[in-house]
C-alpha cells in the first residue's frame, strides 16, 4: 500500500510541472527598457543637486561622506562641493547633515559616462536641475 | 537532379535554413513559457555569425585537424540522415529497404563525436564531459531503438517509404503505438542532451562539458550540428508516428507536394513543442538516474507496447 | 604491504563559475566521487572589519549591508542594536515596528533569490527566471521605502531615517498576496517537482549531533530536528509581540532545508501582515543632538537573519570610530566546516546542490 502512495506521489509529481504551459497565454512579466519602465519613486536616492545660494561652504558633507567622494572647489569666489559620482555610494549622508539643505538628491538614474572625468561634476554642473 | 537533393533541398542548405528557424522556435517558446519575452527572429542567424568572426583556438596538446573535422563530420553525418526521410511524398530522394536502419545509425554519431570532443580538449572538464556523454547513450539508446523501430517490427516493412506508405493507406502509427511515441520523444530529448538530460554539458557544474575548449567558427558549427540534429529528429519521428506528410484529402501534383510538405512542416514543429515543454518543466537529473530512469522505465515501456501491439496483430484484430 | 594508488582528478570549483557564487574549493574526483573538497575563502574578502574601525558610527551603518549582500536588512539591524545596547538609546515604537517589518521583507527576498540560484545550478532554467521576477517586486517595496533597490541605507542608530508612507503599506499588502500566489505555484513547480525531489532528496544528510558540532544555524540547523531560532529564544525588536512557528523537519538532508525555507517564507509573510495591522503612530527616531556620536563600552548582539545566526561584537573606546567590530557570518562556517564534511563521499552532480541548499553568501563569508 506504502509503495502504491510512492509511485501515486511519483507520477503526480512528473506531471504537475506541464501547468507551467499556462504562462504561454500571459503577458510576459519584462519590461523592455528603454520603450517601457516603471516610474521612478518619490524619494529615490539619485544624483545630487547643490543649490547654489543656500551653501555657505562649510564642508561637513565633505568630512561625513563614506567614501570621501565630496571635495571642496573654488568657484565664483566661494568654496562649493564637487562630488565624483564614481566614488559615491548614494547613501545620502550628506543630504541628512546638511545644516541649510543645500546639497540634495534627486530622481536622476541616469548617469551612465564612458569616461571617467565626466563623472566628477563640479558646483556647476550639480546646480543644473535634473531633466526626468 | 541528386546533386540539387544533396545540396539545396532537402539537401544541406535548406536543413541549414531549418535547423535555424527550429532554434528560434526553441528559444522563443521557451521564454514565453519561462514568461520573457524572447530573442527576436534573426537571433540566431546572428549567433552563427557572431561566432564565425571570432578567433577561434586549438589548446596546444590537441590535434588541429582533428579538433575541427569532429564538428564537420557530425553536419555531414545529419544531412546524410535527413535526406533518406521523406519530405512530401511516399518516396525519399534516395530510398531503398533497410533506410531506417540506416538513419538511426547516422543520428547517433553525433553523441560519439562529442565524446571525442571532449576527450581531445585535454581539459579536465572536456573528459568529465565525455564519460558522461557517452554513460549516456548506453542508457537512452535502448528505449529509442525499441521505440523507433517498433512500426517496422509490427508491419515488417523496413523502409521509411514503405511505412509511409503503410500510414497513408491505413491510419497513422500514433494510433497503434502511442507508448511508443512518447517513449521515442523522452528518448530524442536524451539523444540530443537536452534538459532534464543535458547533464554531459552541464554548463553549471563543469563549464561546457565537451564544449568548453571549442571557441569561434568550431563552435558555430558545433552549434549547428545540434540544431540540425533537432530538426532531423523530430522529423524523422513526424514521419514515422505522425503520418509524414499525410492529411485529409491529398490533393495529386505539384500544388499537393508543396502542401504535403507544408504539413510536414507542421507536424515537426509539434514534436519540438512537446520536447520544449518537456525542457521548460524539469530539472537536471544525474547520471546514475538517467540510466535508472531509461532502463527501468523507458525500455519496459516501450517492449510493453510492442508486445501489446504485436499480440493484437496476431490476434487479428488489427 | 603494498598500498593502492587512487588516480584522482583535481576539478576547480569557481570562482569564476556559474554554480559558486564568488567562491573557490578544488574537488579531488574519482570518476564521479568526490573523495574531498578542499575549500579556499577570500575572494570577496575586503577587510571589512579592519575597515570599520576607521569610519564613524553614521558612515559605517549604511556601509555595512555590503558584508551580506543578500540580505542587507539584517546587518543594518544587528550594528544599529549593537551601538544602541551600548549607549542605552530606548527607540520609539514606530521605529521597532518599521524595522522589524524591513527585517522580515528582507528575509522574503533573501529566500526567494535563494530559490533562483539554486534552481539555476540545479539546471532548472524556468524556475530561476520566474524567481528572479518576484525579486523584483521586493525590490520595488524597497525602493518605495528607502530609496534604493539593493542597498537600503535605511536603519540607523536611532531609528530608521525615514518615515514610511500610505503609498508603501498599499503596495506592501498587494505585494505579499501576489507572493502568496506564487508560493503555491513553487509548490507544485518546484518543491513538488519530480527531477528537483530527485536530485535534493537524500543528499547532504545530516543527523542532529553533526549539525551542532559543525556550528550549524538557521535553516540548516532546524532542518535537523532541532527546535532553535533567535527571535524566539532571544527576542529583540518587536518579536515578542508577533505570533509565528518555527518551522523544523526531521530528515537534515536537502530536500528537507529546501521546504524548512519554503515555509519560512509563509511565515514571514503572515508576520509582516500582522505587524501592518498593528502600526502604531508616533516618532519613527530618536533624535540624537549635534556632533559625533561618542561611547565607551561593549555589546554583543544576535540576530536570526535569513541564513542564519548573525551576531555583533562591538567594541568602543570613546572615540567616534569603534575600536573593534566582529560580526559573527553564518556562511562562514556552513562553507568551511559543513561543506567539506558533507561533500566527502558524493558525487560531483551533488556538490552544486549541497552547497545552495546550504545557503551561503560568498559575501558573507569573506566579509
Amino acid at each position: 500500500m506504502r509503495k502504491m502512495g510512492y509511485l501515486s506521489d511519483k507520477f503526480s509529481r512528473t506531471f504537475t510541472p506541464f501547468g507551467i504551459v499556462k504562462n504561454l497565454f500571459r503577458k510576459p512579466m519584462t519590461l523592455q527598457f528603454p520603450y517601457e519602465s516603471l516610474p521612478p519613486v518619490e524619494g529615490y536616492r539619485g544624483r545630487h543637486v547643490l543649490d547654489l545660494d543656500k551653501c555657505n561652504g562649510c564642508c561637513i558633507c565633505c568630512m561625513i561622506c563614506p567614501n570621501k567622494a565630496i571635495g571642496l572647489v573654488d568657484f565664483r569666489g566661494r568654496k562649493y562641493p564637487q562630488v565624483n559620482l564614481g566614488k559615491c555610494c548614494f547613501c545620502q549622508l550628506c543630504e541628512e547633515y546638511c545644516n541649510v539643505k543645500a546639497i540634495t538628491l534627486s530622481k536622476e538614474a541616469m548617469m551612465v559616462t564612458m569616461d571617467k572625468e565626466s563623472a566628477i561634476l563640479g558646483p556647476e554642473a550639480l546646480s543644473k536641475l535634473p531633466t526626468q | 537532379m541528386s546533386i540539387f537533393y544533396l545540396i539545396v533541398f532537402p539537401g544541406f542548405i535548406s536543413l541549414f535554413l531549418f535547423s535555424l528557424l527550429c532554434e528560434y522556435i526553441d528559444r522563443k517558446v521557451t521564454a514565453r513559457l519561462q514568461s520573457r519575452v524572447g530573442p527576436p527572429f534573426y537571433q540566431p542567424w546572428a549567433d552563427f555569425i557572431k561566432l564565425i568572426s571570432k578567433e577561434s583556438l586549438v589548446p596546444t596538446m590537441a590535434d588541429r585537424k582533428r579538433f575541427t573535422a569532429i564538428p564537420i563530420f557530425g553536419i555531414a553525418a545529419v544531412v546524410t540522415a535527413f535526406i533518406y526521410i521523406p519530405l512530401w511524398s511516399t518516396k525519399s530522394p534516395f530510398p531503398f529497404t533497410g533506410d531506417i536502419v540506416v538513419v538511426i545509425y547516422l543520428l547517433s554519431l553525433p553523441t560519439l563525436l562529442l565524446f571525442l570532443a571532449g576527450w581531445h580538449s585535454t581539459n579536465v572538464f572536456g573528459t568529465i564531459g565525455a564519460t558522461r556523454g557517452i554513460t549516456q547513450l548506453f542508457g537512452y539508446e535502448v528505449p529509442f531503438l525499441l521505440a523507433l523501430l517498433s512500426p517496422a517490427l509490427v508491419t515488417g516493412i523496413w523502409s521509411l517509404s514503405g511505412i509511409l506508405n503503410y500510414q497513408v493507406e491505413h491510419t497513422w502509427f500514433i494510433a497503434y503505438l502511442p507508448l511508443s511515441f512518447i517513449v521515442a520523444i523522452i528518448s530524442l530529448g536524451g539523444k540530443l542532451e537536452r534538459i532534464p538530460f543535458d547533464i554531459p554539458h552541464a554548463a553549471q557544474e563543469i563549464a561546457g562539458g565537451p564544449f568548453t575548449e571549442y571557441s569561434g567558427a568550431r563552435l558555430a558549427l558545433m552549434h549547428l550540428m545540434l540544431d540540425m540534429e533537432l530538426f532531423a529528429g523530430s522529423a524523422l519521428i513526424a514521419a514515422l508516428f505522425l503520418g509524414g506528410f499525410d492529411y485529409i484529402g491529398v490533393m495529386p501534383g505539384l500544388a499537393g507536394s508543396v502542401v504535403g510538405f507544408v504539413v510536414f512542416l507542421i507536424k515537426t514543429l509539434i514534436v519540438l513543442f512537446i520536447l520544449i515543454c518537456i525542457k521548460a518543466a524539469f530539472a537536471r537529473i544525474k547520471i546514475d538516474q538517467v540510466i535508472n530512469m531509461s532502463l527501468k522505465w523507458l525500455a519496459p515501456m516501450a517492449l510493453i507496447q510492442l508486445l501489446i501491439t504485436v499480440g493484437l496483430k496476431f490476434a487479428g484484430v488489427l | 604491504m603494498e598500498e593502492r594508488e587512487i588516480a584522482f582528478l583535481t576539478v576547480p570549483f569557481g570562482p569564476q563559475h556559474p554554480a559558486s557564487g564568488h567562491f573557490h574549493a578544488l574537488l579531488k574526483v574519482d570518476g564521479e566521487t568526490v573523495l574531498e573538497l578542499e575549500p579556499h575563502p577570500g575572494y570577496l574578502h575586503r577587510g571589512f572589519e579592519k575597515l570599520m574601525e576607521y569610519r564613524v558610527h553614521p558612515q559605517n551603518c549604511v556601509l555595512v549591508d555590503r558584508a551580506d549582500v543578500l540580505d542587507p536588512f539584517s546587518c543594518e539591524l544587528g550594528y544599529a542594536n549593537a551601538i544602541e545596547k551600548i549607549a542605552g538609546l530606548e527607540i520609539p515604537e514606530r521605529g521597532r515596528y518599521i524595522r522589524t517589518i524591513m527585517a522580515e521583507l528582507g528575509r522574503i527576498l533573501s529566500h526567494i533569490t535563494w530559490i533562483g540560484v539554486l534552481s539555476m545550478v540545479l539546471g532548472f532554467d524556468s524556475a530561476n527566471k520566474i524567481a528572479w521576477g518576484d525579486r523584483e517586486k521586493i525590490l520595488r517595496l524597497n525602493e518605495i521605502a528607502t530609496g534604493g533597490r539593493l542597498y537600503p541605507c535605511y536603519l540607523c542608530i536611532g531609528g530608521v531615517r525615514r518615515d514610511i508612507s500610505r503609498e508603501f503599506v498599499d503596495e506592501t499588502s498587494k505585494a505579499l498576496d501576489y507572493l502568496e500566489g506564487q508560493l503555491s505555484f513553487y509548490d507544485y513547480f518546484v518543491f513538488k517537482n519530480e527531477t528537483f525531489v530527485m536530485r535534493m532528496e537524500k543528499v547532504g544528510r545530516m543527523s542532529a549531533k553533526e549539525a551542532i558540532d559543525l556550528g550549524a544555524t538557521g535553516p540548516n540547523l532546524r532542518a535537523c530536528g532541532i527546535d532553535y531560532d533567535v527571535r524566539k529564544d532571544e527576542p529583540y525588536e518587536v518579536y515578542p509581540k508577533v505570533e509565528f512557528n518555527v518551522i523544523t523537519r526531521e530528515e537534515g538532508d536537502a530536500y528537507a532545508r529546501s521546504l524548512c525555507r519554503r515555509d519560512e517564507i509563509a511565515e514571514s509573510i503572515s508576520i509582516v501582515r500582522q505587524l501592518l495591522k498593528n502600526l502604531p503612530d508616533g516618532p519613527y527616531r530618536v533624535e540624537l543632538g549635534p556632533g559625533c556620536i561618542t561611547l565607551e563600552g561593549e555589546s554583543y548582539f544576535c540576530l536570526e537573519s535569513a541564513r542564519g545566526e548573525k551576531c555583533f561584537h562591538v567594541v568602543s573606546d570613546g572615540s567616534p570610530c569603534p575600536y573593534r567590530v566582529k560580526i559573527r557570518a553564518p556562511s562562514f562556517l556552513h562553507t568551511l566546516s559543513e561543506f567539506p564534511y558533507l561533500a566527502r563521499g558524493s558525487t560531483i552532480a551533488d556538490i552544486p546542490a549541497i552547497y545552495w541548499s546550504l545557503d551561503s553568501c560568498p559575501a558573507d563569508m569573506d566579509r
